[in-house]
């Protein structure tokens, strides 16, 4: 059965996807002195004010950062279930 | 400075005559070997006197003197053949002189883009002061420099150094790099209970052990500074 | 003869500094170039045994600075490749024994001689590193596939461009094919995304590179290993030529792409 799971099953992140993100999150420390739970509040706030006016899949949201040509980028994903406001 | 050299080596002694009038420098030996004469008694004399021309008037005259001192003259080391004539005439045995200059064209080894000076140490010739005595092994990075002989107690790794104006006694394991007589004395030697040094220098002299063999016995050995070229032999074989 | 200075570092010990300044110093040197490598780690110098020039060494780059001997009494000749020079470091000294300004000089009196000057960095970014990269036109940064190797170049690179050192062009070392093929390890694509910096090699792992270091041959002299294509590449790069990147197998063999596609159905 373990094949089948392997072949149909959840994928699990490989570990080459957990180091890239763990770099991320490292890098973005380093960076610009940001640290992981400084993040984690970014993204608890950012949170609660976009949810005020729209509605949005709050497990899915990722804050990263990224960095082009030198330069620190902080990306904030946010999924959207619809706006509130056009529901009513 | 003292024209007159007098030393002690494996078969006696070694009488070198530097420049200056002939007659004062008898007169120096003469004193130098009165002053000590039982020190030296019985002992076979080589003379070296490098290009300086004698007859063999002034060869029998150096003889007679030192027999006085009871050394017998045995051998005459000279670059002259006149001279070298001269001492076979009085049934002398003769040598030409090791050479003491590194030729510049011919180094002990031809990648160093220049030749070699010893310069480091910062010692002179004759300033041995006491023997170094180091009960330690000698690790990559650490350095002993002694104007003196050097013994030590221990091995001397690769990476680690051994810098004496005299003699270098090793102990245990020697990996690393060595200069005796840093001073430029190609008479001092290097021995080891094991002798694989990533390089080995004596006076002006560079060795490195050859390449691509390695080394399956381990023995004591010595080396030492032999026409010219750093030999290395087994202790017991050089005795 | 205007020599190209170029610094090799890291950030992180043991990604291969070493082993990279000894073979792109073989690779110039093969291709007709004038060259020397600078091994500026001074205490824990090792470029010499990675060229297998240790026993060679009679002055050093302290001896040099502080006048003991002249450069070209410091510079040891590499007997295989011809124009291929060492200036070893000292073992029995300290990081502090060199200034930047040392280097500078030391640099500028070679400039004429050579075409290119490659200096081995020490590991951290003291002064060792500050002594290597101060004379730099270009900068070279080894990493590997690893998260703390990759952190430190980041943290060099950094320091680089605030010195307005430059430009730097990444070298990735010891990618395991096989390791990114089952997707645990960074790829190439992951380590340039993140460090967001031109790339000029890329080195696959190989156990020759081990055995090369061992005998003092660098892995640049045999011209049948893919490691050593490598290095060679590198160096063409580094005179301007464009040169694909290695076939280092990256992509999911038939099987792998099969599950994929399952997974995605």
């Amino acid at each position: 059965m373990r094949i089948l799971d392997w072949l149909f099953g959840q994928r699990r992140p490989s570990s080459r996807e957990i180091a890239k993100e763990r770099l991320q999150l490292v890098l973005a420390y380093d960076r610009v002195k940001i640290s992981p739970q400084l993040l984690e509040t970014l993204k608890d706030e950012l949170i609660a004010v976009i949810s005020r006016h729209v509605e949005i899949d709050r497990e899915g949201v990722e804050v990263t950062f990224t960095r082009v040509k030198s330069r620190s980028r902080l990306i904030a994903d946010i999924p959207l279930l619809g706006a509130r406001g056009q529901r009513k | 400075m003292a024209s007159v050299s007098i030393k002690g080596t494996k078969n006696g002694l070694l009488v070198t005559l530097g420049q200056g009038e002939l007659a004062s420098l008898l007169a120096e030996l003469e004193e130098r070997l009165s002053g000590t004469a039982s020190f030296f008694k019985g002992g076979q004399v080589a003379l070296q006197v490098g290009q300086r021309q004698l007859s063999v008037e002034e060869i029998g005259h150096i003889k007679a003197l030192l027999a006085q001192n009871e050394v017998a003259l045995e051998t005459v080391i000279s670059e002259a053949p006149g001279t070298r004539a001269a001492a076979r005439h009085l049934g002398l045995e003769t040598k030409r002189s090791p050479r003491t200059e590194p030729r510049p064209e011919r180094r002990a080894e031809e990648d160093f883009a220049e030749p070699f000076v010893p310069l480091r140490a910062g010692l002179s010739r004759g300033e041995f002061g006491e023997g170094a005595l180091v009960r330690c092994t000698l690790r990559s990075g650490q350095v002993i420099r002694h104007p003196g002989h050097v013994v030590v107690i221990g091995d001397v790794n690769a990476g680690a150094e051994v810098i004496a104006g005299g003699d270098i006694v090793i102990w245990g394991r020697l990996r690393g790099t060595v200069h005796a007589g840093a001073a430029g004395d190609d008479q001092a030697i290097v021995c080891a209970l094991d002798l694989a040094p990533t390089q080995l220098r004596i006076g002006k002299r560079i060795a490195r052990p050859p390449e691509g063999k390695p080394r399956r016995r381990s023995i004591p050995e010595i080396a030492f500074v032999q026409e010219g070229r750093i030999i290395v032999r087994s202790w017991k074989a050089s005795r | 003869m205007a020599a190209m200075v170029i610094t090799i570092t890291s950030g992180k010990g043991g990604v291969g500094k070493t082993t990279a300044t000894a073979n792109l110093g073989v690779a110039l040197a093969l291709l007709g170039k004038r060259v020397v490598v600078v091994d500026s780690d001074i205490g824990l110098r090792n470029l010499d045994v990675a060229m297998g020039l240790e026993n060679r060494i009679v002055y050093d780059i302290v001896d040099v600075t502080e006048g003991y001997c002249r450069l070209r009494q410091a510079l040891i000749r590499d007997k295989r490749v011809s124009e291929l020079y060492l200036l070893p470091a000292a073992q029995t000294r300290d990081k502090t024994a060199v200034s930047p300004e040392d280097m500078v000089r030391l640099c500028d009196q070679m400039r004429d001689d050579f075409n290119f000057v490659l200096i081995d960095s020490p590991a951290g970014i003291e002064q060792g590193f500050r002594n290597a990269i101060a004379p730099a036109d270009e900068v070279l940064i080894v990493t590997t596939p690893e998260v703390p190797a990759v952190r430190d170049a980041d943290r060099i690179i950094g320091l680089i461009e605030a010195e307005e050192k430059g430009p730097a062009s990444l070298i990735i070392n010891r990618l395991k094919p096989e390791m990114v093929r089952y997707g645990n390890m960074l790829t190439t694509a992951d380590v340039i995304e993140i460090l967001a910096i031109d790339l000029i090699g890329i080195i696959p792992e190989d156990e020759a590179i081990i055995v090369s270091m061992n005998k003092g041959i660098p892995i640049a002299l045999d011209d049948a290993n893919r490691a050593s294509l490598a290095f060679h590449n590198i160096a063409r790069r580094l005179l301007g030529e464009e040169v694909p990147f290695l076939d280092i197998r990256e992509m999911p063999n038939l099987i792998e792409r099969f599950v994929r596609f399952i997974r995605q159905g």
